[in-house]
Formats: C-alpha cells, sequence, structure tokens
C-alpha cells in the first residue's frame, strides 16, 4: 500500500509551499462535521480510489487567503472552492505519483459543512490527521472495491 | 515577453506570478486562460512566447492544448506546471513538444531551473 510516511511528507510539502503556518501531525480523530470542508480527487487505472482532504473552514480560509493574498473578509464561496479544489489536486496528484502503472487523476470536487464525503464502494485505507494553527486537517485515502474486493491492481509498497 | 498562464484554478494562476516574480520573472507581461480552449483563443489572438501550462482542467487539458499548438497552432514555447510529475508524464510531455515539467509544489528555484535555459 501508500507508504504513510511519504503521504505525511507530500501533504506537509504541499501545506508549506501555500502557507507558513506549519501543519504538524496529530493524535486527534475528530472534526466537527458542521463546520468543515472536504476536498476530494479520484484516481482510476492501474489504481481505483479517491484522495479526501477534510478540514475546518476556520483553517479552509486561512489557507485561501494565503493562496489568493487576500484578507479573510474579502474570502468568498468561489474562493474557498478553489482554493480547496486546488489542494486536493496537488495532493491527489502526488499520491498519485506513487501509483505504479498509469492512472487518470480526476478534476476535484468539493462540500462544505457534510461530515466529510461518502465515496460508494470504497474502503479507507489510511487517514492522517494534522494541526495547523489549532485547526485539524485530515487526508484519507480510499480504495475502491472490484467485485466485492478491494482492487487488486494495488499500488507498490 | 509574453507569458501565459494555463490553469482552471485562479489561486494557483495567483501563485505562478508571484513564483514568477519571486524567481526574477516580474518584467514579463503575463496573462491568463482558465483552461486549454481559452488559452488557444489568447493565443490565436494575441500569441505569447511562452506557455506555462496545467495537465489537468476542463473543457481542454494540457496535453489536448499540447496536441493542437503541434498540430499547426500558434508556434510558442510550451512547459507544464502540475501536480502529476511522474517519469511516465515527463516522458509523454517532452515527447508532444514540452520543453519541461515543474511539479507542485514548487519553488522559486525550480522556476528558474526550467525558465532560465528558455528565456534567458
Amino acid at each position: 500500500m501508500f507508504d504513510s510516511t511519504e503521504v505525511v511528507a507530500v501533504t506537509q510539502s504541499v501545506w508549506a509551499s501555500l502557507l507558513e503556518d506549519e501543519l504538524s501531525p496529530s493524535s486527534e480523530q475528530g472534526l466537527d462535521p458542521t463546520v468543515m470542508m472536504t476536498s476530494c480527487v479520484h484516481i482510476s487505472g492501474a489504481w481505483e480510489g479517491a484522495i479526501c482532504v477534510d478540514c475546518s473552514t476556520a483553517l479552509a480560509r486561512r489557507v485561501t487567503g494565503a493562496m489568493f493574498d487576500i484578507a479573510l473578509d474579502e474570502i468568498g464561496s468561489d474562493e474557498l472552492v478553489d482554493a480547496l479544489g486546488e489542494i486536493a489536486n496537488m495532493i491527489g496528484g502526488n499520491v498519485k505519483s506513487m501509483v505504479e502503472g498509469s492512472c487518470l487523476l480526476s478534476l476535484p470536487a468539493v462540500t462544505k459543512g457534510t461530515g466529510g464525503l461518502s465515496v460508494p464502494g470504497s474502503q479507507l485505507l489510511q487517514s492522517h490527521v494534522f494541526k495547523c494553527a489549532g485547526e485539524p486537517l485530515r487526508i484519507a485515502i480510499l480504495c475502491k472495491h472490484t467485485n466485492g474486493q478491494t482492487s487488486e491492481k494495488e499500488p507498490s509498497e | 515577453m509574453k507569458l501565459l498562464i494555463v490553469d482552471d484554478s485562479k489561486a494557483m494562476r495567483m501563485i505562478v506570478r508571484k513564483t514568477l516574480r519571486q524567481a526574477g520573472y516580474g518584467d514579463l507581461d503575463v496573462q491568463e486562460a482558465s483552461n486549454g480552449k481559452e488559452a488557444l483563443d489568447k493565443l490565436r489572438q494575441a500569441g505569447a512566447d511562452l506557455v506555462l501550462c496545467d495537465w489537468n482542467m476542463p473543457e481542454m487539458n494540457g496535453i489536448e492544448l499540447l496536441a493542437e499548438l503541434a498540430s499547426g497552432g500558434p508556434k510558442v514555447k510550451f512547459g507544464f506546471v502540475t501536480s502529476e510529475g511522474t517519469a511516465e508524464m515527463r516522458e509523454r510531455a517532452l515527447r508532444e513538444g514540452a520543453l519541461f515539467l515543474i511539479a507542485k509544489p514548487f519553488t522559486a528555484d525550480s522556476f528558474r531551473e526550467a525558465l532560465d535555459p528558455v528565456l534567458r
């Protein structure tokens, strides 16, 4: 499966390119589903699954402000969706690079305050929770089932 | 010198602009497009010296834009700025005529390394 250390490093690397505040691994698991945003990209081909990024709305606004270089009160829904989608694209693209074999990366989808995204026919492979300036962010890798089983075309270690 | 940034994320287009300034390319005339089709229209109308293009976009993606340019479209230097930096994609990008592929996340140094041989 995916190397957890590598997934954490990729996530922190993407984050560090966007925001000066450090993203640190956290042992906490809970994210308040009423005040969070989720972005997701799907991978298809040699490996089938999805990469989801959940974070608090406060953290989403913070990183959006940094990406657009605007004040928090200037951030609208379009900016939040754009920024969160791009973060999922960057992390998903780098996770896709860990797969051996040819794959396609989908365009991102973004949702707000729904308690996370359900991806039918998938199971959780791994998730990592981080904190940035006291606010939570979680990365989840979901593997698609194939005929009731997880994909037989697994990525290399 | 004219440069066209092509990315469906406005945030990423702004980050690319900022990184260009940090890399010492603040004097370029920079335009933007949000997908390959819009880029093709802008290139046909006004041209450019270099395109910095995302790979994965709606309407027309980056590799489709590159194919359009190679098959009789406006002549312009072309490089990818994309989150998908596998060896397979780098090989395909170069084979189709791209000069470089910068992987996201990137730094001003990675921009200088890719752009200096093309623009200086």
